[in-house]
């Protein structure tokens, strides 16, 4: 990263859209002055390998009206309920949003009205921790226009929310901070699907941050999809609050970036919630992807579930670094956590770590990991019926990865990942020794 | 068709043979049954037929059709025609039964120049097939094995090989977890598919299976090896009798023939 001074005055010469926020920005521009770049001397950033970020100039993006082509990408089941973002910028003329139930509120920060600036204002900032961390705080300090999503009471969106952010050539070398506040109301009901695409292979950073708060016995889906550039680096963060007897269920989803870091927080603070996080990584050639998440049961009565499947090949890097605290009046805690990987190859590497921390004493908690190759019987199994090694072995890939994938409920997001799936399987068994 | 000679076999970086001299020969159009105590090498010795790469081999032949089919590779063998029912047929968690079944038959078909089938064409053929073990279609989208109760492995398994079409069947405890109907509808199954130039070996603990499949030759297993081999009526002596006099036999006269 250029000498912070440099960043710092760029976002201070920076014309951003939205004047409201400017309180907020500068705000976290403050604190974003006394917050060091991290390195693997932090015990947060100990294992990914951030220097080639540190390297890097980076520019904040601009907006531009270039033609991009969204057809590819688009999911047929949320055609009414697109917000397309072009290099951290919305794009009315590629969005489309009709037919949204009564009340409900599915906008750009631009466009929500007066009632929901305030609701904006209090709960912009409030869900992420740590607040002193350099890339949220980064985000914050340019942060512009992002995503308001409002669930009324006891309201279900039909169709899925795609909140597609692309990133063109325009952005090589430039810093994106989309940023999304979803707010689901008591028994409201949604998918939302943040999708982040890269189109072309050139070096950005993107930092997405993600706000959700999940009122009482609120239900979501929220799916959060990784294709960057394969040069560009991913940090995002998440936090969320699931009330009394809500049910969020989480999958995340990297495929792309050189680098890519992703810190998820569900706080559990009603009885009987329930919250799914679960992730599929699939890295080769220098990928380096890096999870952490926090799992916080803080009631009584609360189920949560985590499994983190992993594939590295080549010189690949998976880091995974989940913790699960259950808090002393958390009895009857039910949580599970596993992370799994697959190493393929002698070069690659899996650092993992899943933590539990439990205060309560009547609770039913396990956790492991697993660092592996492809099991022999299942490869056997295959060949006894006369598939050939490396088919064998592609099909496992892939058998192991689509069982993530199958968890969505959006037919044609699960197609478009099915076919990177059988891709990547094909390509990092092509080169395996027969 | 097969033909097992002085077969030795152990787990690859043992000192400990489970197999120790084998001898087996299975003609087409034969159905042979093997029995024996639970650890006497069954099972061992239908992987060591079908290519398992945990098992080394330290003696011995195993001739499919005259050709050594000992070097190869286990897809080698299953296109040459050699099929496995597992004991406990693995999972394979996320690969549809549909799209591992057709990529096997396309495998198998393709070595043999013979006819690959496309998605649609798959389905019409699987769709006859699985009338054999009178299976639901349901099954052909679920993963393989995945959840399947113990019995339903079983009825894949058959399913499979009526899919493949194999020319020698190993069936290894194929009866066990299979309810009374269903080892009956399985049973016909495996009959129905099986011709002249077929050849069926069929490892069980129990007569009712043979009841079902009548076998031409009955042998014994015993700490691996075929102790006593003789005609279905050996099973059924076997059901009254159990292994004990078998048993005895071996221990004062070593194996007996
Ligand atoms: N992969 C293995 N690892 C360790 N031991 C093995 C392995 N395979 C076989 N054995 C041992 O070899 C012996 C023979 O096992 P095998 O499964 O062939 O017996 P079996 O005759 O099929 O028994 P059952 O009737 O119970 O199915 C047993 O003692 C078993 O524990
Ligand atoms: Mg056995």
């Amino acid at each position: 990263m250029q000498a912070k001074e440099t960043l710092q005055s760029l976002i201070q010469n920076h014309s951003f859209q939205l004047e409201f926020l400017s309180d907020y920005r500068n705000a976290a521009l403050e604190r974003f002055k006394s917050i060091k770049f991290p390195t693997n001397r932090d015990e947060e950033w100990r294992f990914l390998n951030l220097k080639d970020i540190a390297r890097a100039d980076f520019k904040l993006s601009t907006a531009s009206n270039i033609q991009v082509d969204v057809t590819p990408y688009l999911l047929e089941e949320a055609i009414d309920s697109t917000l397309v973002f072009v290099n951290g910028f919305f794009r009315q003329d590629l969005s489309r949003i009709e037919n949204l139930p009564k009340g409900a509120c599915l906008k750009t920060f631009s466009d929500a009205g007066e009632p929901q600036y305030n609701e904006l204002e209090t709960h912009l900032g409030s869900l992420i921790h740590p607040k002193d961390d350099f890339f949220v705080e980064l985000n914050s300090a340019i942060v512009d226009n992002g995503v308001l999503v409002f669930i009324p009471k006891e309201t279900k969106f039909e169709s899925p929310v795609h909140i597609l952010n692309l990133v063109t050539k325009e952005a090589e070398g430039a810093v994106i901070a989309p940023r999304c506040v979803i707010l689901a109301d008591a028994f409201a009901k949604a998918t939302i699907i943040e999708d982040f695409i890269g189109l072309g292979e050139f070096e950005y950073l993107n930092i997405p941050v993600a706000e959700i708060r999940m009122a009482e016995g609120a239900h979501l889906q929220h799916y959060r999809i990784q294709r960057e550039s394969k040069k560009a680096f991913h940090i995002n963060r998440l936090g969320t609050k699931v009330d009394q007897n809500a049910d969020y269920q989480s999958y995340t989803i990297h495929f792309g970036a050189k680098v890519s870091r992703s810190d998820v927080r569900a706080d559990l603070t009603g009885e009987q919630s329930n919250s799914i996080l679960d992730g599929l990584v699939l890295i080769n050639g220098e990928q380096e992807s890096d999870t952490h998440t926090l799992m916080h049961h803080q009631q009584p009565n609360c189920t949560s579930h985590q499994l983190h499947k992993v594939v590295v090949d080549d010189k690949a890097h998976s880091v995974f670094n989940g913790k699960i605290w259950v808090d002393q009046i958390a009895q009857k805690t039910d949580s599970f956590q596993e992370n799994r990987n697959i190493l393929l190859s002698d070069n690659g590497t899996v650092d993992t770590k899943p933590q539990l921390e439990i205060f309560a004493d009547d609770v039913r908690c396990s956790h492991g990991a697993t660092v592996g190759q492809l099991d022999e019987e299942e490869v056997f199994y295959l060949k006894s019926r006369g598939l050939d090694e490396l088919t064998s072995k592609e099909l496992l890939i892939y058998g192991y990865a689509l069982e993530v994938i199958e968890n969505l409920e959006v037919e044609s997001l699960k197609k478009q990942l099915s076919a990177y799936v059988s891709t990547y399987a094909h390509q990092v068994t092509e080169h395996l020794p027969a | 068709m097969l033909e097992i000679k002085n077969l030795h076999a152990r787990i690859e970086g043992e000192e400990v043979e489970i197999l120790k001299g084998i001898n087996l020969t299975i003609n087409k159009g034969e159905k042979h049954a093997i029995m024996g105590p639970n650890g006497g090498g069954k099972s061992t010795l239908s992987k060591v037929i079908a290519g398992h790469p945990a098992y080394e081999v330290t003696d011995g032949e195993v001739l499919f059709n005259g050709e050594n089919i000992l070097e190869m590779d286990p897809e080698e063998r299953a296109r040459l025609g050699v099929f496995l029912a597992f004991q406990y047929p693995v999972e394979v968690p996320g690969v549809s039964n549909a799209t591992f079944l057709r990529q096997a038959y396309n495998s198998i078909q393709k070595s043999k120049g013979g006819e690959e089938l496309d998605p649609l064409e798959f389905d019409d053929y699987i769709r006859e097939q699985l009338k054999v073990v009178e299976m639901d279609p349901a099954f052909l989208d679920r993963a393989v094995n995945t959840g399947f109760s113990g019995g339903e492995k079983k009825r894949n398994e058959i399913l499979q090989m009526a899919v493949l079409q194999p020319l020698l069947s190993v069936l290894d405890e194929t009866d066990s977890g299979l309810d009374i109907d269903a080892l009956r509808i399985v049973a016909d199954g495996i009959n129905k598919l099986f011709t002249p130039e077929k050849a069926v070996l069929m490892i069980t603990h129990y007569q009712r299976m043979l009841n079902y499949i009548e076998p031409d030759f009955v042998h014994v297993l015993v700490k691996g090896k075929i102790v006593k081999s003789g005609g279905k009526e050996l099973a059924l002596e076997l059901e009254e009798r159990g292994y004990d006099w078998i048993l005895a036999d071996v221990h004062t006269n070593g194996a007996v023939k």
